[in-house]
Parts: structure tokens; sequence; C-alpha cells
């Protein structure tokens, strides 16, 4: 068994009043694909922003509980900077910055302090041979990002995460997007990226989860109602709503 | 069958309405340089040069170079003011305003823009005028005067179209930059970004409408023709002189195409300006669209 990179603690998540996640606890292991399923609305991608501090932006949000990253509370941590340099994540929708694709894989780099040519060069074409992205833009790094398509765009925001060398790479259902081709060339990827980083995918296709992830989280109404390898489950699904989600039912 | 004839309707209705304007443009610039021609073939360069005694009886002379420079001066000196302030208030209203001060603060701008310029240029003579003079200068009207006043016409519009453009960046990029880390000003920088083409119109409209303006200038510069040396000095600007002197020339006189000369270059200024608006405009845009 591998070590734990997150714990989580009995953890509850308000906005306002309304409780989008309740009395969660969870761990998620190194340098393995953790996929995190259940029904629109289930609390998942309320749990993923949580492990990045994101919905700390949000107006009215609230949080009870504990999210350990390496036994430390990231709750109580002042420099986020170099919190989401280590856990960094990749969003639903690509969202490429209005630049070139060489400022974007390298805009991370810069806000941690890199500056230098060379070091940026090198990075940036490491992280995005990484992405599985170099051969189709090694010619055209001072383009506009957005003229990629769709697939290569997430793919560059792939590695605009990868290029800070994060530790945890955290997916809010990245190839939603996506036509299947595109899809599948992502989840390769990740599937290479898990030798090296640890990954929580978000994602409402049992598919996906079922190719790629070797734990799986289910969430229904904001509960935790069943996780473990995705194996297991997959042959002996304990609770009702599993059951439904691996025969089609729902999702 | 119906719907056919409708939507053909309307798109003649449209092409003519293109027509008609293009056509428009077209003659008011020919009228223009037609009535300007006999001025360009008298006095030649002569017409840059910086003295203007148009009305001279042994010797005119028909230069507008100290206008033509008075107005890029005072162009150039307000904008700047305008685009830094404009830029720097619409950040704040988008950023770190609170929802009630916003709220005031738009309404505020929205009321001040409907403000006409000739009760604008009224507010420079009577009050702004009398407290320069009690600050000690030796004019009312004046090159510092001219310029408050310009800047209070403009600043609402670049604020408002400052503020519209950064609103309208996508949240998702913002979050991506905060995820990696990004502190306010690389976010700052991201939204700078993408709202580039919205700013840059604004700044460009901004510069257009100060070189155009007329009333204000005529109210409130001073109608010195000076090159401008200090804040105070009274200025005359290019759209001044047009305003003060087309109504009293003879028509057809060396004079009255001088003036249209003036007209021609004020026009072709705003022109030129307006296509390269288009085209920056343009080319930034390519880096959000693809």
């Amino acid at each position: 068994m591998s070590d734990v990179v997150f714990e989580i603690k009995d953890l509850y998540a308000f906005y306002d009043e309304h409780a989008a996640l309740q009395s969660i606890n969870l761990k998620i292991w190194e340098k393995r694909i953790t996929a995190i399923m259940g029904p629109s609305g289930c609390g998942k991608s309320t749990l993923l922003r949580c492990l990045n501090r994101l919905n700390d932006l949000i107006p009215g949000f609230s949080l009870k509980g504990q999210i350990l990253f390496r036994g430390q509370d990231i709750y109580q941590i002042k420099d986020l900077t170099e919190y989401r340099r280590r856990v960094t994540m990749v969003f639903q929708k690509p969202n490429p910055f209005p630049m070139s694709i060489f400022d974007n894989v390298a805009y991370g780099l810069r806000i941690h302090g890199i500056t230098k040519k060379s070091i940026l060069k090198d990075k940036v074409e490491q992280a995005l041979r990484m992405a599985a992205l170099w051969d189709e833009v090694k010619d055209k790094l001072k383009k506009p990002a957005v003229q990629l398509s769709g697939g290569q765009q997430q793919r560059l925001c792939i590695a605009r995460a990868l290029a800070v060398e994060p530790e945890v790479l955290l997916l809010d259902e990245p190839t939603s997007a996506l036509d299947p081709i595109a899809t599948t060339k992502i989840e390769r990827l990740l599937e290479e990226l898990a030798q090296q980083y640890t990954v929580v995918i978000v994602t409402h296709s049992m598919g996906q989860a079922l190719r790629i992830s070797d734990e799986v989280v289910f969430l229904y109404e904001g509960r935790l109602i069943e996780y473990g390898e995705t194996s297991t489950i997959a042959k002996t699904p304990k609770h009702e709503v599993t059951k439904q989600f691996l025969t089609g039912k729902i999702g | 069958m119906m719907r056919k004839t409708v939507s053909f309707i309307f798109v003649s209705l449209t092409s003519l309405a293109a027509v008609i304007v293009a056509a428009a443009l077209f003659a008011i610039v020919f009228f223009i340089f037609t009535e300007s021609i006999r001025a360009i073939k008298e006095v030649g360069f002569g017409l840059f040069s910086p003295n203007w005694y148009p009305v001279w009886e042994t010797d005119p002379e028909f230069g507008v170079g100290t206008m033509l420079l008075n107005s890029l001066i005072l162009t150039v000196w307000t904008s700047v003011w305008v685009w830094t302030i404009g830029l720097s208030v619409a950040i704040y209203l988008h950023k770190y305003a609170l929802n009630k001060e916003r709220e005031v603060l738009l309404r505020i701008l929205e009321y001040v823009s409907g403000i006409p310029s000739v009760v604008l240029g009224l507010f420079g003579v009577l009050i702004l005028g009398n407290w320069f003079l009690r600050l000690g200068a030796w004019s009312a009207q004046n090159f510092l005067n001219a310029s408050i006043v310009l800047s209070v016409l403009t600043l609402p519009f670049m604020t408002s179209l400052t503020f519209q453009s950064l609103e309208k960046v996508p949240r998702q990029l913002v979050e991506g930059a905060i995820a990696l880390g990004a502190k306010d000003l690389a976010v700052m920088w991201i939204e700078l970004r993408y709202a580039a083409p919205g700013i840059v119109n604004a700044m460009l409209s901004v510069f257009n409408r100060i070189f155009g303006e007329t009333m204000i200038v005529l109210m409130v510069a001073g109608g010195a023709n000076l090159l401008v040396r200090s804040l105070l000095d009274p200025v005359r600007p290019l759209t001044a002189t047009l305003g003060s002197e087309i109504g009293e020339v003879a028509v057809g006189s060396l004079h009255y195409s001088a003036l249209f000369f003036i007209a021609f270059l004020v026009l072709s200024g705003s022109l030129i300006l307006n296509l390269l608006t288009n085209r920056i405009t343009r080319k930034l845009e390519r880096w959000i669209k693809g």
C-alpha cells in the first residue's frame, strides 16, 4: 500500500445554509487514480474544489471538519500559492489563457518565480511532452492558444498544470466537453501520469471510472455511500445506488 | 413564401441603409475636401505655418500649425489622465468595490455621461475659471481648465466601457489562474489580457472624442493661438477655430476654404483613428476567440 496523500475527516461543506457535503471520511492514496462519481448535484465538484481550496472564493461557502494533505490541515495554510503549486487543477471546460501556447504553459512557472528564458523553455517543452501535445504544437508555440482544438486545449491545460511540477493533479470532468477521440487521448494520458502523480478525477461517466481509476468514490446527495478499489466495487457493489450506476440505470 | 418575402425585404432594407451611409460618408469627405482645395492651392505648405491671421487686410496668414500642435498636446495629455484614472477606477469597481459602492458609482457615471458638453463648458467657465483666477492664473480659460472639463466628459465612458470588458472575463479563466497559485496581480494580468480589445477600443475612442470635441474647448480653452508652454496658458485647438469662425466667414473666400481645410484635418484624423481602432481590436481579439 502506498502513502496517504489526502485524509478527509468528517467533512461538511455549506453554501450558505445548504449542506453540499455531509460527514465525508476518505483517504486518497499516492500515485493512484481516484475517481469521484455520482449524479449531478451530489457534491463531487464541491469535494474536488475543497482540495484546492478554490471554494474559498465563493461567497457564503463554509466548511467543517478537516482535510489533511500529508498530515497538514490545508485550511490552516497561509501561503496558498505554494500549496496550489503542489495541488493543481484542470477544469471541465478547457480554459486556455488569452496568450500564446508557450505563455500559457509558462504562466504557472512565472508565478512561482521562474523567469530565466532557457529554464522556461526546457520546462515548457517537458510539460508539453508529458501532456502528449509537444509534437502537435512545437512549430506554433507563439500562436494564440485558443486556436487549438478543444482536445488540444484541454491537454494544454493539463500541461499548464504539470509545468509547475505538482504532486497532485485534480481534474473536474476534464473530458465532458470533448469528443470520444479526444477523450480517449486524455484517458491514456492520465493513466501514464498516474505513474508519477496522484490523480483525482471527477467524472459522471461510469465507463471512464472503470477504464482508468484505481479507486472510486461514490457520492449521493452530499454523502459518501461507497468507496474502495474500483475492481472490487465493480464486482460487488454494496449500495443500491452504486448498483444502479454500474448497470447504467442512472449516470 | 411569406418568410422568403420578409427576409428579402429585410436584406434589401439593410443593404440600402448601408449604401446610404457609405455614400453619405464619402460625400462628406468629398465635399469638405473640394471646399479646401482653394486653400491648399493658394497657401500650400503655408497652411502648416504657426500663424493664423485670416482677416488681415494686407497680408493674411492661414497657418494651422500651432492649433494642430495644441490640439494634439491637449488630446494626448488629457487622454493619458483619463486612461489612467478610468482604468484604475474600473479595476477597483471590478475587483474590490462592495456591491452598494459599485451600484452608486456606476449610477453617477451614467448621469455624468448624459450631461451635454455645453453644460460642462459652462461649469468650466463659471466655476473652474473662477477658481483658477483666485489661484493666480492669468487667464480663467486655459489649457488645464479645458483638460479638466474634457476629462469629466470622457471619464464616464472610459470607466464604464473598461468595467464592462473586465466583467465579461469568464469565471473559469480567473479560477484557472487562481488554481495554479496566482495572486491578485497575476490574476489581473489574465483579466486585462482578456479585456484588452474592449479597453483599447475605449482608449482610442476617448482620444478621438477629445480630439474632435468642439464646444468645450471653444468655451474654456482660452482661444489664444499660442503654443502651450504652461498648464495655465490659454490655447486654441483646431476645432475651436473652426467652431468660432465658420459662422462669420464670407462663403467662398480663402478664409472659408482654409477653415474647410481644418475640417478636413479633423475628419481625416478621426477616420484614421477609427480604422486603427478596428485593426488593433481585431488583432487583439485573435487571442481570445481563436
